[in-house]
């Protein structure tokens, strides 16, 4: 095993591309035996529990959700429409015109929460997003 | 909280939506895909794939059920794995790269003999975890820390910078998962301010955030690769990054350069640190601009032209009357300026405003645009504003709190602008403890 100095790495910044197909390759090197860390780090993710599905719109409460990305609301406008027609009886609620602070890409957990509680508030039973971009 | 959803993508984004899922803790969520594009099509397109889609929504909202999900390996976040590999210096780098463990520089082997060296350089303990970095949600322990330190050039006595660059990117008011999966080109931006710049021989004069500058590339080498390896933000997908920039390989990184600041007052210092302090500010920036101007004989004239670019940087998203005291809104995005005054320009300017108060008031007065070179929908002005047509002047920001001034670089008459990432709720400071 051999390390290489800092300096020595940096030089051979300018010595030659690492990329897969790069066309400028030094002079083979000593083969060498490394160890190193692994430098990716391991995954934390908590196991979120999904929510209960509904299996009927009829009588339900729909909540549109925008995040602000342009016609997200002109795609939940039109699904509106088409919810009216096809189910009559489902309250859909506009968060987007209802709570105006929800047009927004939630940029922490906090503010996703808040959004979500507003859901909530709003007696949802199902939320329908538009991600759109 | 417990309510079902359906969430509608268009192609091109659903990988991010799957990726943000799997990072939150979804084993599987409801996906209705749309063609891209979405945005900035006519409406009777955005109907007929509306119209389109329909049937797959409805079938969704009533009749999907998520797949089991799969028991998470506990996996412990310290140590981490030692491998072992055998081949020369380039072969190295070759199987990091292939195995999403660098950016597409070379790195320096993070060997255990030299991460040992560099965990030399804190008293912290290495099994800590400073960050789970999103989107991947990757635990950033100290030893990692040091790991990536050394791969990115780092030295032991850079761990207490490390550390503290960690913890601003980490803060809420950063931002970390929008501004590292956008498909904006940002720019981790940090300055360094108080005595650790010449200490470590931080660059702060001529050419500080281009290259020959070793600790900076360092500590803006050492960003992205947290970024990339453990937070997993790569391309295409989750970082969604249209064009890229060269900051998503080596971060903003740069010194006040305190000692040639007129207001003798640095940054740090005047949000509230002392001189003796060591601080670290950060924000994700979108790609800022230059100011160059060799002609302007006053402050007044420089600070006009400064403003034009205040006003333009970022120009599409940018909100008029936007106030640093709000929160991001559809109508108040960035909502803030850095300016990187060269200390040429800050004397010009220190000659007819003695106090950044004063220069930040002009500031704020002079950064306009007329109403039609915003965005739709993206300025709004206030009911007290009056009437006002498509060519009425609206001033980007509301409020001289949108102004921050640090003076950097050298001779020269240069300056930059660099503007937020606009979830980015305020620029984030932290004090380097040793």
């Amino acid at each position: 095993m051999k390390l290489l100095s800092g300096t020595l790495a940096i030089l051979s910044l300018f010595a030659f591309s690492i990329l897969p197909a790069g066309p400028a390759t030094a002079a083979k090197q000593p083969e060498q035996a490394w160890e190193v860390l692994n430098p990716s780090g391991t995954v934390a993710i908590e196991t979120v529990k999904p929510a209960q599905r509904i299996t009927t719109l009829e009588g339900k409460t729909i909540v549109l959700r925008w995040n602000n990305k342009n016609n997200g609301d002109k795609v939940l406008e039109r699904l509106a429409e088409l919810l009216g027609e096809k189910v009559p009886s489902a309250k859909v609620i506009k968060l987007y015109e209802t709570e105006k602070s929800t047009i927004m890409t939630s940029g922490s957990k906090a503010e996703a929460q808040r959004i979500a509680k507003l859901a909530k508030d709003a007696k949802a039973d199902l939320v329908i997003a538009a991600q759109a971009d | 909280m417990g309510i079902p959803t359906v969430t509608i993508t268009s192609s091109e984004f659903t990988g991010l939506a799957r990726n943000t899922m799997k990072s939150i803790g979804f084993a599987d969520m409801a996906f209705v895909e749309v063609p891209h594009p979405m945005g900035m099509i006519p409406l009777d397109e955005i109907r007929a794939k509306v119209d389109k889609a329909f049937p797959q929504i409805m079938k969704m909202a009533t009749a999907w059920q998520p797949s089991a999900a799969g028991a998470s390996a506990s996996v412990p976040a310290y140590p981490a794995e030692r491998i072992k590999f055998k081949g020369d210096y380039e072969a190295l780098n070759k199987m990091f790269y292939s195995k999403k463990w660098s950016i597409g520089l070379p790195i320096v082997p993070p060997t255990p003999q030299a991460v040992a060296a560099m965990l030399k350089g804190t008293k912290r303990d290495p099994s800590e975890v400073v960050w789970t970095v999103p989107p991947k949600m990757g635990r950033l322990t100290v030893e990692l820390v040091a790991a990536i330190g050394t791969m990115a050039g780092a030295k032991p006595e850079h761990m207490p910078l490390l550390l503290a660059v960690v913890k601003a990117l980490s803060h809420p008011d950063y931002d970390w998962r929008g501004s590292s999966t956008t498909t904006a080109p940002t720019v981790p931006v940090v300055i360094i301010s108080g005595p650790i710049v010449k200490e470590l021989g931080i660059g702060y004069s001529t050419g500080a955030i281009g290259g020959e500058m070793p600790v900076n590339t360092a500590i803006g080498y050492f960003i992205n690769l947290v970024g990339d390896i453990v937070g997993g933000s790569m391309p295409p997908d989750p970082d969604k990054s249209s064009h890229g920039s060269t900051g998503d390989l080596v971060a903003l990184v740069v010194g006040e350069n305190e000692e040639q600041n007129p207001w003798k007052q640095s940054y740090a210092v005047e949000r509230g640190f002392q001189p003796t302090d060591s601080v670290v500010t950060s924000f994700a920036a979108y790609l800022g601009t230059n100011n160059t101007d060799h002609t302007s004989g006053n402050g007044e004239q420089l600070l006009n032209t400064i403003s034009l670019g205040v006003a333009g940087v970022a120009c599409g998203i940018t909100s008029c009357f936007a106030d640093y005291d709000k929160p991001y809104a559809l109508s108040n995005k960035v909502k803030y300026a850095f300016l990187l005054l060269g200390p040429e320009h800050a004397d010009t300017i220190y000659r007819g405003f003695p106090s950044k108060q004063a220069v930040k008031e002009y500031v704020i007065k002079k950064a306009v645009a007329p109403l039609w070179m915003y965005a739709p929908d993206v300025c709004k002005p206030p009911e007290s504003f009056g009437e006002y047509t498509p060519d009425t002047l609206m001033p980007r920001f509301a409020k001289p709190e949108s102004v921050h001034i640090v003076v950097t670089g050298g001779p020269g008459k240069q300056s930059q602008i660099w503007v937020p990432f606009p979830t980015g709720v305020r620029p984030v400071l932290v004090k380097v403890e040793k």
